[in-house]
């Protein structure tokens, strides 16, 4: 058998797979969206990649990032559990050895990643709030009642994009509003939110940052090429966008599971066992942490989100 | 004698009440009680009675002092200097005394940053205070502040590589306790002698050169464990050494020598920034200079001070090549977004170093 390695990236949005082999060339990916349940969309990409995956390989090793890493960490018993910057740069750096910057944009967050010769130097994530996110640009779309493929090319038609406060969504919308209703064309506020949303990520995660080129550009909103091209002329360099961009977290947990010398024996039957998770708010002290318990069909397999042993679980 | 019905408290900022409550027992004669312990609660109550935009400081002191004054307490002390955090004690006596808290409210050093001030706001409220007193007293509490300082400052970098873990804990909450019952200067400076023993005699493993992390930024923040989601605990747990600036008597001193802060700062600012900004600064400048691996900067939801000081953080970094993360907390800031950016940090210093992660 050979030995393969797997790599989950669960986001807010959409949940990545990809299975790799020894020299990181991929076997079986899939790409479908969170739907607010975050094994259920795992359980689907494991079965699409089952299905996709050659018998000669055996899955010897997994990781999980994204929001959700922990909780399927847990319950595949991922080897590695990573947070979404190293394994986006990791990911990348496999692909695009000579990448200096990566931008990065996605449903709920964004960040910028400053590499030189092929370690990571500097990033930034944005704070406190999700403007200028993934979210941001689709709740906008179904407000003017486009879809997302049409809202780029409708973008892209423009040439006199309105200009958008970006700085806040609340702001942005109730600006947005406004252009609509004062006479702007939809082409032209479309063309504007898109350059609000480079403006605000450049003033607001790339703020001091040195962008150098190659600069490559990922996340959901990465699809979105009136956004690609706001930012080639924002920074006067071309940005590419890998077609995969969308698996680079998925595959940098892969490539980092590959380092990691623990093996085991992964069963895509995994599937078929029923994992159940409950929130529960701990009333020891007015902390009320909010604790998660994962069972395995019926039995507890962790629980974590306590501050201290009062909120322990057995 | 303590003076009948008065009950004071200081707000939870790291350990320091316990200097606080030194100060009002021995100059005022006051009892003092310590405030029940942060949770999210004291972090609700105290934002939905204060103004929405202000910092956070506001509203955990605040939140403080109304869960003390439901458990009676009736005097509630805050320093009165820095930024304009100085000012806070009037504000916040209004939104105790509308809601129903009859309080009186001590502003420790009256807007004027000098121990002799600290002796006229005193003696204004007890007249018997004696200047003899007071000075024996504000030396000893003097003393505490720069031994705890230390041998905290000592414990954050070694506490990574203790063998048995929770010994630095231990010895440290037992000075706190000991050490308040300390009469004079001396006697607190012997109690600190004997646990500094103690504590450097604990079994590390350290290895030669482990990761370090400087911690710099506004004082609550940064010293308050709860504010910044327990960052200390988190870094130790992954084996970083941690420097950390930006206490009490490190910003007792840089209060007192603005000038030399500026002075230290490498050219990078020119005239006070304001409150602990300036130290923030010249102490960043050390730092990246030493070598530093990486500098995480903290300060609370729209503190002016620490926001200016970040945009000349930015040309450190770039000049000296040393990677800085920026925190901000609120009152609804989530551990995992804080461990998530810790993470990638630490990750990222780790691949600097060309190790495996």
């Amino acid at each position: 058998m050979k030995k393969a390695y797997l790599g989950i990236d669960i986001g807010s949005i959409s949940t990545k797979g990809i299975v790799i082999d020894e020299n990181n060339n991929t076997l079986a990916d899939s790409y479908l969206w969170t739907l607010g349940n975050p094994i259920q969309a795992v359980k689907n990409v494991l079965n699409e990649i089952a299905g996709k995956m050659d018998g000669s390989y055996t899955v010897v090793n997994i990781g999980t990032t994204g929001s959700a890493r922990k909780l399927i960490g847990t319950v595949l018993g991922a080897q590695v559990v990573k947070n979404e910057i190293t394994a986006h740069a990791v990911g990348t750096l496999s692909v695009v050895p000579d990448v200096k910057t990566i931008l990065e944009i996605g449903g709920q967050d964004s960040k910028i990643i400053l590499i030189n010769q092929g370690v990571v130097m500097d990033y930034a994530m944005n704070t406190l709030c999700a403007a200028g996110t993934g979210s941001f640009l689709t709740s906008q779309a179904k407000r003017l009642d486009l879809d997302l493929d049409d809202f780029a090319s409708l973008a892209l038609t423009s040439e006199n994009p309105a200009k958008i406060a970006a700085r806040c969504t609340v702001f942005a919308e109730s600006d947005l509003v406004h252009k609509a209703q004062i006479g702007h064309s939809k082409a032209d506020i479309v063309a504007g939110l898109c350059r609000a949303i480079v403006m605000n990520y450049l003033n607001n995660v790339g703020k001091g940052k040195q962008i150098k080129s190659p600069v490559v550009f990922q996340g959901g909103v990465s699809k979105n090429s009136a956004v690609v091209k706001e930012f080639e002329k924002e920074l006067q360099m071309p940005v590419h966008v890998d077609p995969n961009g969308h698996l680079m977290g998925a595959l940098g947990v892969a490539v980092l599971c590959k380092a990691s010398k623990e093996e085991t024996s992964f069963d895509f039957s995994i599937t078929d066992i029923d994992f159940v998770t409950k929130g529960i708010e701990c009333t020891h002290c007015p902390n009320n942490c909010e604790i998660i318990c994962v069972y395995k069909n019926g039995t507890l397999l962790d629980a974590w989100g306590n501050r201290c042993e009062q909120g322990a679980q057995k | 004698m303590s003076v009948t019905g008065k009950l004071a408290c200081a707000p939870q900022i790291g350990d320091y009440h316990i200097i606080a409550d030194m100060l009002i027992e021995r100059c005022l004669n006051y009892k003092t009680m310590r405030c029940p312990p942060m949770t999210k609660r004291t972090l609700e109550i105290g934002a939905r009675h204060s103004p929405d935009m202000i910092c956070t400081p506001f509203k955990t002191t605040l939140g403080n002092f109304i869960e003390a004054a439901e458990q009676g307490a009736n005097v509630f002390i805050m320093p009165g200097v820095g930024c304009r955090l100085g000012f806070y004690d009037i504000l916040q006596k209004q939104i105790l005394d509308d809601l129903g808290y009859e309080c009186e409210m001590i502003a420790l050093f009256e807007y004027i940053p000098t121990v002799k001030r600290l002796y006229t706001s005193l003696s204004a409220i007890n007249p018997d205070l004696t200047k003899e007193d007071f000075d024996t007293v504000f030396a000893t509490i003097a003393r505490i502040t720069l031994d705890m300082d230390k041998l905290a400052d000592f414990i954050r970098r070694n506490r990574a590589f203790e063998i048995n873990k929770g010994e630095y804990e231990k010895y440290y909450r037992a000075y706190l306790d000991e050490v308040t019952s300390a009469e004079n200067a001396a006697a607190a400076e012997s109690i600190g002698a004997a646990y500094k023993e103690k504590i450097e005699s604990v079994a590390i493993n350290k290895p030669n050169n482990p990761i370090r992390i400087g911690m710099i930024g506004e004082i609550a923040a940064v010293v308050e464990p709860f504010m910044n989601c327990y960052m200390e605990k988190w870094l130790s747990n992954h084996g970083v050494e941690i420097i950390r600036v930006g206490d009490l008597s490190t910003m007792a001193v840089a209060i007192f020598t603005v000038d030399e802060q500026v002075k230290n700062s490498g050219g990078y600012v020119d005239y006070n920034i304001g409150s602990t900004a300036n130290d923030a600064i010249a102490n960043a400048y050390k730092m990246a200079q030493s070598g530093i691996d990486g500098i995480i900067h903290i300060k609370p939801s729209s503190c002016s001070p620490e926001i200016t000081a970040m945009s000349i953080l930015q040309n450190i970094s770039r000049d000296h090549d040393v990677p800085f993360m920026y925190m901000t907390y609120d009152t609804e800031t989530s551990e995992a977004g804080v461990h998530t950016r810790l993470e990638a940090f630490i990750d990222m210093i780790t691949m600097k170093r060309g190790l495996q992660i």
